[in-house]
C-alpha cells in the first residue's frame, strides 16, 4: 500500500476529505497516520488500555462511514474525538451494564495507569498521570484535550457537548485538582 | 497584542506556548509578558510536564485501520443506489398521491354535477343509503360543451351494463342523458 509523502502531510484535513470522496483512498491514510496517535492517546488517558487499537480503527470506520454528516465549520479532528469520546462512554456503559459495575472508579483509573507506569521513566510523569486519573471523568477529558492535544476551550466544547466557559472552569478546576495531589 | 493581555487570558494562553500555537511573534511576545510572573511561569513549566506525561499511548496498526475504512468508491455506489430509491420511492409517492386525488376529485365532481350526479348517485351512493345528497357545489355540466357532453353521456351508457353497478339504472341514466332513447 503506497505511503503518503511529504507533500500530502501538509494538505489540509478538509482538503484529504475531498479527495478521499472522490475515490483517492491514499488520502484516508494520511488522515489516519494524522489523527491516530492522539486519538490512542486521549483513549489511554481515559483509562483505556487493552482494545485502544480497536477503538481508534471504530472510531475511524465510523467517521469515514458517516462523512457526509462531517460540517465544515468544525475541525475534522475535534471531530474524531467527539465520536472516539461517544464511542468510549457506550463501552464504558456496555461493561457496567455486563459487570453490574458503577462507572469506573478512580481506584480503576489509577491502577490502569500504574501498569502503563513501567513505560514512564521519569517519576514525576508517573505522578502526574496518577493524578490526572484521579480526575473526575468531565474533568480528565477537558485537562486531557486541553494539555495533551491543545485544543481550543471551543473544541473542547464540541467533544463534549458542553459550552466554552463550562470548559474552561473544568479545565481551571481540574489544573488546579492535580497540583494539589501532586503537592500532597 | 499580548502585552495588553490581563493575568487571566495569559494564563489561557499559556498552552498556546506548550504546544507551539500562533506566530512566532506572539509567542515571544507572551514569553516575555509572563516572565515576570513566577507563578505562570511555574504553570507553563508544569504543563509542559503534564504534557511529556500524557503523550505516551499504546502504539496502533495503520495499516489494519485504513484497510478497515470504507473505499471511498463503494461507499458512493451504494448511496446513490440509495438516492436512486428515495427518488423513485418519491415520485411513486407523488404519483399515488395524485392519482388519488383525481379519483377524488372526479368523485365529487360527479356527485356534484346536477342531472349527471343523479345518475351516478342511483348506482352507487344511494343504493347503500336513503340520506339525502349533499349540496352542489359546482357549475357541472355547463363546464362542457355539447361535443364533449356526448362522449361522456355515451361514456355512461356502456357503464350501464356493468354487473356491479346493474340494479337497474336505465331509468336514472335516461333521465341524465335527457329523457331517455
Amino acid at each position: 500500500m503506497p505511503h503518503p509523502s511529504d507533500a500530502d502531510d501538509a494538505v489540509p484535513d478538509h482538503a484529504l476529505i475531498e479527495r478521499w470522496r472522490h475515490g483517492e483512498q491514499r488520502a484516508a491514510r494520511v488522515l489516519v497516520e494524522r489523527h491516530a496517535a492522539a486519538l490512542a492517546r486521549f483513549a489511554a488517558s481515559q483509562g483505556v488500555r487493552e482494545e485502544v487499537d480497536e477503538l481508534v480503527q471504530d472510531t475511524f470506520v465510523r467517521a469515514f462511514g458517516a462523512i457526509d454528516s462531517f460540517r465544515a465549520d468544525s475541525s475534522f479532528r475535534t471531530w474524531l474525538f467527539t465520536i472516539e469520546r461517544r464511542l468510549m462512554l457506550d463501552r464504558r456503559r456496555a461493561a457496567r451494564r455486563r459487570r453490574d459495575d458503577t462507572e469506573l472508579s478512580e481506584g480503576d483509573a489509577v491502577s490502569e495507569f500504574d501498569a502503563l507506569d513501567g513505560m514512564v521513566a521519569q517519576e514525576m510523569a508517573a505522578r502526574i498521570r496518577g493524578a490526572v486519573a484521579r480526575l473526575s471523568p468531565m474533568q480528565r477529558d477537558v485537562f486531557t484535550l486541553r494539555v495533551s492535544e491543545g485544543m481550543s476551550y471551543r473544541d473542547i466544547a464540541e467533544v463534549l457537548g458542553s459550552t466554552e466557559g463550562a470548559a474552561r472552569v473544568h479545565y481551571h478546576n481540574a489544573l488546579r485538582v492535580v497540583r494539589e495531589l501532586l503537592n500532597d | 497584542m499580548t502585552e495588553h493581555l490581563d493575568r487571566g487570558e495569559q494564563q489561557d494562553r499559556l498552552i498556546d506556548l506548550v504546544h507551539d500555537l500562533g506566530s512566532v511573534e506572539e509567542r515571544t511576545a507572551l514569553e516575555r509578558a509572563i516572565g515576570s510572573d513566577p507563578e505562570l511561569v511555574d504553570e507553563l513549566r508544569f504543563l509542559r510536564e503534564a504534557r511529556a506525561a500524557l503523550s505516551i499511548a499504546p502504539s496502533v496498526d495503520v495499516d489494519r485501520i485504513v484497510a478497515a475504512v470504507p473505499a471511498p468508491t463503494a461507499r458512493r455506489a451504494g448511496a446513490r443506489r440509495a438516492r436512486s430509491w428515495q427518488w423513485a420511492a418519491a415520485l411513486a409517492t407523488v404519483a399515488l398521491g395524485g392519482i388519488s386525488l383525481a379519483i377524488v376529485e372526479r368523485s365529487f365532481t360527479g356527485q356534484r354535477d346536477g342531472d349527471l350526479g343523479r345518475g351516478v348517485a342511483e348506482t352507487t351512493v344511494v343504493a347503500v343509503s336513503d340520506a339525502p345528497l349533499p349540496v352542489s357545489f359546482g357549475q357541472g355540466l355547463a363546464d362542457f360543451d355539447d361535443e364533449e357532453l356526448d362522449v361522456l353521456f355515451d361514456q355512461l351508457e356502456r357503464f350501464d351494463g356493468l354487473p356491479s353497478l346493474d340494479p337497474a339504472p336505465r331509468s336514472g341514466l335516461a333521465d341524465a342523458v335527457g329523457g331517455g332513447d
